[in-house]
């Protein structure tokens, strides 16, 4: 019974992958070594990562089975679930095996658990597309804080990176002491623990208070509805929400 | 004034306008401006009433020219009025939109002075944000019924979107409360964009610099309520504007007794919602789930069911296409049975191919079952635990299971402000 271990990063798990195939184990389990709990039972090998295998397998999962697969699987990873890398693997040996189309069938118990986790996660990155407020600081950088259920922060970089592709921003998420970093032309991940001393640019205030007004004033009186809006805006997300402070 | 008093004024006039959807353009990222545009939309926050924001959604001017008797904005209402200067606006747009409040603009206005005067000043803040402000996000704007073609045409080329609301469904009710409106003037505009988008979309094919044109298409609004226009001939309108002008969207705005002591309106006590709600899900039916207008309603029932939805009651009254066996069935069939929507048949169709699909792996998939179990069979077995029958069935569905009668008697809206996330757009 052995169990891989790896740092954390996405590379780690592809590269435990990686390994699980060349060294041919029969591999129990792969998990992060921050969440793992040791067991009596079970062996556990830190794999180290090694950038070059786990490019191998990101590209085999493009080429031979789709895009559509490895999208599933970046999202399913980014839900730091505890047992995920687990159901990737299993996910990944089954559809080596099988090829693409297995993916689409989702109530086959190696499937099922990948997808889930997936879509769950890609729920939040669309809400958070729309949810995430950035702070103008003086000097012109956008700065965000927020708390997501996944690690949603490199899921996020992408869009922001286009959509906002002209000004300086940095998105925080204070749960996981991670942010990801835009200069106008590259971004990227790091770990960051929140800015000591700020001064906000001289209108923020102004357009903060734009934005609650037009808020409050969109709704219609005779409509009001809080539990409707609570379903599609979770009270949890509220503490970074501007508009709902 | 102040800006923030000017905003609170513009947005509360706005309002009662539903179209928020920021759905059906898809424009990257260019350089050297600002901004891109989503395919299926962003919701960016939901107020109060449960309604999603996605764009902001703002008059130019409330101070208007008409009198409809129905209106918040109408001339001999009694408060103040005012107007946003183009820049003001423009400035409110780019900071949102930079700070992530927003998915665009959605401009309108109440008609000051005359359709051509209002119609250049909104197109003056459209243009002011696409040539100096370089801002390429999105955009949605109320045209103004009887301006000018060429104001048409020109808005057309900065815009993702146009509307024209229709407001009222027959020419009748139209003479009764907004006696300065026309539907023909309403409809000749719109059969003049579509016309214009038909031909846009040849030349973008040919020409390499052709310019898209409202490339998310044109939408329009109906109101409910006020007047004694029945469900059938609302659908029925509802169904020609998505056939005859491809109408992106048509939606319905239950009417809010803004306006009181109007011997013209009714007096309403509560808002409309359950069946603005229906109406919503007839729509659906319309555009998603291959039904007709005929089938859902007709001439001797012409008012939609408020206990069961349209679809439910659809599938009651032809009970002897029931049940159907989901193993079996095609997608046009699976897309009957209440309870089964687009993306759960599609997903039946894609397990079938791996075997057979259990009744367990059908509440995975997504099927309601509480509404489903009565009209399908499941390799075989019929899990409805009563007869196929449509009193009994309908009596159980909101008699016997608590959550259904729940439903059938505080149901409120759940998808007309959510566009997006159904596919809408």
């Amino acid at each position: 019974m052995v169990v891989y271990l790896y740092d954390g990063s996405f590379e780690g798990m592809l590269t435990c992958v990686y390994e699980g195939y060349y060294l041919k184990e029969d591999v129990q389990g792969i998990f992060n070594t921050y969440q793992y709990e040791a067991n009596l039972f079970q062996e556990a090998r830190f794999i180290v990562t090694d950038l070059e295998k786990s490019h191998k397998v990101g590209l085999a999962i493009v080429e031979k089975l789709s895009e559509t697969f490895f999208h599933k699987i970046v999202n399913a990873f980014f839900s730091d679930d505890y047992d995920v890398a687990t159901h990737i693997y299993k996910l990944l040996r089954f559809g080596f095996k099988n090829g693409p189309e297995v993916i689409m069938n989702i109530t086959h118990p190696y499937v099922a658990p990948v997808v889930d986790l997936a879509n769950s996660v890609g729920r939040e990155t669309h809400l958070f597309v729309g949810l995430v407020r950035f702070v103008k600081l003086k000097g012109g950088i956008y700065y965000c804080e927020f708390a997501p259920t996944y690690n949603q922060v490199p899921l996020l970089a992408e869009h922001f990176s286009h959509r906002l592709h002209d000004q300086v921003w940095v998105i925080h998420d204070v749960k996981r002491n991670l942010a990801v970093f835009y200069d106008k032309d590259q971004w990227y991940v790091n770990e960051f623990y929140g800015l000591n001393d700020y001064e906000l640019d001289d209108e923020e205030l102004l357009y903060q208070s734009l934005w609650k007004t037009f808020h409050k004033h969109i709704a219609i009186q005779e409509r009001i509805n809080p539990n409707l809006q609570r379903s599609f805006m979770p009270k949890k997300y509220w503490k970074y929400l501007l508009e709902m402070n | 004034m102040e800006l923030v008093e000017k905003l609170k004024i513009l947005a509360e006039s706005a309002k009662y306008d539903v179209s928020c959807s920021s759905s059906g353009s898809d424009r990257k990222k260019k350089k050297g401006m600002t901004g891109n545009t989503s395919l299926p939309g962003v919701c960016h926050s939901w107020a109060a009433d449960g309604r999603c924001i996605s764009l902001l959604k703002v008059l130019y001017t409330n101070d208007c020219i008409y009198d409809c008797a129905y209106c918040v904005n109408r001339r001999s209402a009694d408060f103040q009025r005012v107007e946003f200067t183009p820049r003001e606006l423009v400035d409110i747009t780019m900071n949102f939109y930079r700070r992530n409040y927003i998915e665009g603009l959605f401009i309108s206005s109440a008609i000051k002075h005359s359709p051509e005067y209002t119609m250049e000043r909104m197109i003056q803040v459209v243009k002011i944000l696409r040539l100096e402000e370089r801002y390429n996000g999105y955009i949605h704007m109320k045209a103004i019924p009887g301006v000018d073609q060429r104001l048409l045409d020109e808005a057309g080329l900065y815009v993702d979107r146009m509307s024209i609301n229709l407001e009222l469904p027959t020419e009748k009710s139209l003479k009764l409360l907004a006696p300065q409106k026309s539907q023909k003037k309403m409809l000749l505009p719109m059969g003049y964009l579509k016309d214009k988008l038909i031909e846009n979309k040849k030349e973008v094919k040919i020409y390499r610099h052709a310019k898209p044109f409202m490339p998310a298409g044109q939408t329009t609004q109906l109101m409910i309520g006020a007047t004694q226009d029945t469900d059938f001939s609302i659908i029925k309108l509802s169904e020609a504007m998505y056939n005859k002008i491809s109408m992106k969207r048509v939606y319905y705005s239950g009417y809010v007794p803004i306006v009181q002591n109007n011997s013209l309106l009714p007096s309403v006590v509560k808002h409309p919602k359950l069946r603005e709600h229906r109406l919503y899900q007839a729509d659906w039916l319309l555009r998603f789930y291959g039904f007709q207008a005929d089938e859902i309603l007709s001439k001797e029932f012409p008012s939609l069911d408020l206990e069961v939805d349209p679809k439910c009651n659809w599938a009651l009254k032809h009970i002897e296409f029931f049940p159907i066996e989901v193993n079996k069935a095609s997608i046009e069939e699976l897309l009957r049975v209440p309870g089964i929507g687009n993306i759960t048949a599609r997903r039946i169709l894609q397990s079938r191919r791996f075997g057979p699909v259990t009744y367990l792996d059908l509440k995975k998939m997504g099927v309601v079952l509480k509404r489903a179990k009565y009209f399908l069979t499941c390799q075989g077995k019929y899990y409805g635990e009563i007869d196929i029958d449509s009193d009994k069935i309908r009596n159980r569905m909101l008699f016997i299971d608590p959550v259904a009668k729940k439903i059938h008697v505080d149901q409120v809206n759940m998808f007309e402000q959510y566009p997006t996330l159904f596919g809408g757009g």
